[in-house]
């Protein structure tokens, strides 16, 4: 058992892949600060309490908190993010943007917190502080070590990245776990999820992406309730067998595809922003093999894989 | 035995482990009363929902390009959706409909004159959409606008 827990996580593997999925989640990750910042104005009608953080950050509420001082924080997290995905200061970027991102978030009511679940990428930034993903393809490796000799393939490349995707899937079956606990089969034999069409077209607040998807498709489909519970029991049985995409190659396409797909018919019926989970979709890419059928020929920094 | 390939199995049985325990982590607030950060709001759609929430007389404010938002927050202060329901419940036996919605529509134009317009939504989940000429209508008033706010009342 433990020998094929093992071979998941440390089969070995590019550092290409880590290093591009580096680059890119951070990108996305800055990308979501950028996209915070834009809707500050968001944040004028939260009440007092959304400048007291929650949980580890608690004791924060002894300071003098000034609306300001998220500013500054989110200013701090751009810029280590950015550092973080050009692989600038090596791991001091992981920790800070880390940080930076978790005291964020451990606003009770902050925007991103309420219209969507930013949880995974809490754990995923918090991993990246483990790894060695800045090392190579990055400024610190070009200005420091440049000389040294690339690696091929190692299994401290593979792990972090068979660790997110252990993230992803862990956060969807457990999502759906949630359900079953909380309301058993009532989630998809009641009209639940027909009440949550109606509740999100009449009181989303989210009033973005109501204006991009301009939809009613969830007030027809609420008509029906038999639709909307095969709906919800596809949807639960998505998530509770989401594990399975690990015990074949094969299928991990085509689960994607379905898990992906529940995600956008959720934009278009339940006006939830995707965009907090879709950064997870960037470990799954074998970044090393699209650039190498992109191109054409291998590149000599482009390292051999095995099996490839 | 060198230092190295200790660190190197170490290494790997806490990463193993970390992962497993991450899973288990998940647990706590699924089967505990604790709830801590990050998994507070960790589903939000995982508990059902016995009955719809909104409300059956929903105000928009319908700008020159006929596009549709939400009033904005004060438009119609004091009466909160909650406490706008519960008013119109309690105006209607006395005053009727028609006064009522004509009160509203009166309140929410002088707090905003950009609102021209009422939607109403009913319990059985279908909406109506009325212009103001259509609210004064006697038909109106006792087909539809009645029938729509009775039932509201009677599942409130």
């Amino acid at each position: 058992m433990f020998n094929k827990i093992e071979n998941f996580f440390f089969r070995e593997q590019s550092y290409f892949n880590l290093a591009v999925c580096r680059f890119l989640f951070y990108s996305y990750i800055l990308y979501l600060h950028f996209r915070v910042m834009t809707n500050w104005i968001r944040f004028s009608e939260f009440p007092a309490i959304f400048y007291n953080p929650y949980g580890l950050f608690s004791f924060l509420k002894h300071l003098s908190l000034a609306p300001g001082f998220y500013e500054n924080i989110f200013w701090v997290s751009i810029v280590f993010s950015f550092f973080a995905a050009i692989g600038f200061l090596g791991r001091i970027s992981f920790v800070v943007s880390f940080l930076c991102f978790a005291l964020i978030n451990s606003l009770p009511q902050f925007y991103l917190t309420q219209v969507a679940l930013n949880t995974p990428n809490f754990f995923v930034l918090l991993i990246f502080c483990f790894t060695d993903a800045g090392r190579f393809l990055s400024v610190d490796s070009f200005l420091f070590n440049r000389k040294a000799v690339q690696p091929g393939t190692g299994d401290s490349f593979s792990w972090p990245i068979r660790y997110f995707r252990y993230i992803h899937i862990l956060f969807l079956f457990m999502a759906g776990m949630y359900k079953l606990r909380d309301s058993g089969a009532a989630w998809f034999t009641s009209d639940n999820l027909r009440i949550e069409f109606l509740c999100s077209h009449f009181q989303r607040s989210d009033l973005y992406l109501r204006s991009v998807v301009n939809a009613k498709m969830n007030i027809l489909v609420a008509k029906s309730s038999f639709l909307t519970s095969a709906m919800a029991f596809s949807v639960l049985a998505t998530e509770l067998l989401s594990p399975l995409i690990f015990l074949n190659r094969k299928i991990k396409w085509l689960a994607l595809g379905i898990i992906f797909s529940m995600q956008v018919v959720a934009v278009f019926f339940l006006f939830i922003d995707p965009i907090a989970s879709l950064g997870l979709y960037l470990f799954w890419i074998e970044w090393d093999i699209v650039f190498k059928r992109l191109k054409g020929l291998r590149k000599p920094w482009m390292p051999r894989l095995k099996g490839s | 035995m060198k230092f190295s390939a200790v660190w190197l199995t170490f290494r790997k049985y806490l990463i193993v482990y970390s992962a497993i325990a991450l899973g288990l982590l998940h647990l706590v607030p699924l089967y505990t009363d604790v709830r801590f950060y990050p998994f507070e709001k960790y589903d939000m759609f995982s508990k059902v929902r016995r009955r719809p929430i909104f409300r059956s007389v929903y105000l928009y404010v319908l700008d020159g390009q006929k596009r549709e938002r939400p009033a904005p927050r004060g438009v119609f202060a004091p009466y909160n959706r909650r406490g706008l329901h519960s008013a119109i419940s309690k105006l209607i036996p006395t005053v009727g409909v028609n006064a009522v919605l004509d009160d509203l529509l009166a309140l929410a134009r002088k707090r905003d004159p950009r609102v021209f317009g009422l939607r109403l939504y009913d319990t059985e989940c279908s909406c109506e959409e009325f212009a103001l000429a259509d609210i004064s209508s006697e038909e109106f008033v006792s087909q539809k606008c009645k029938k729509t706010l009775i039932a509201d009342t009677y599942v409130q």
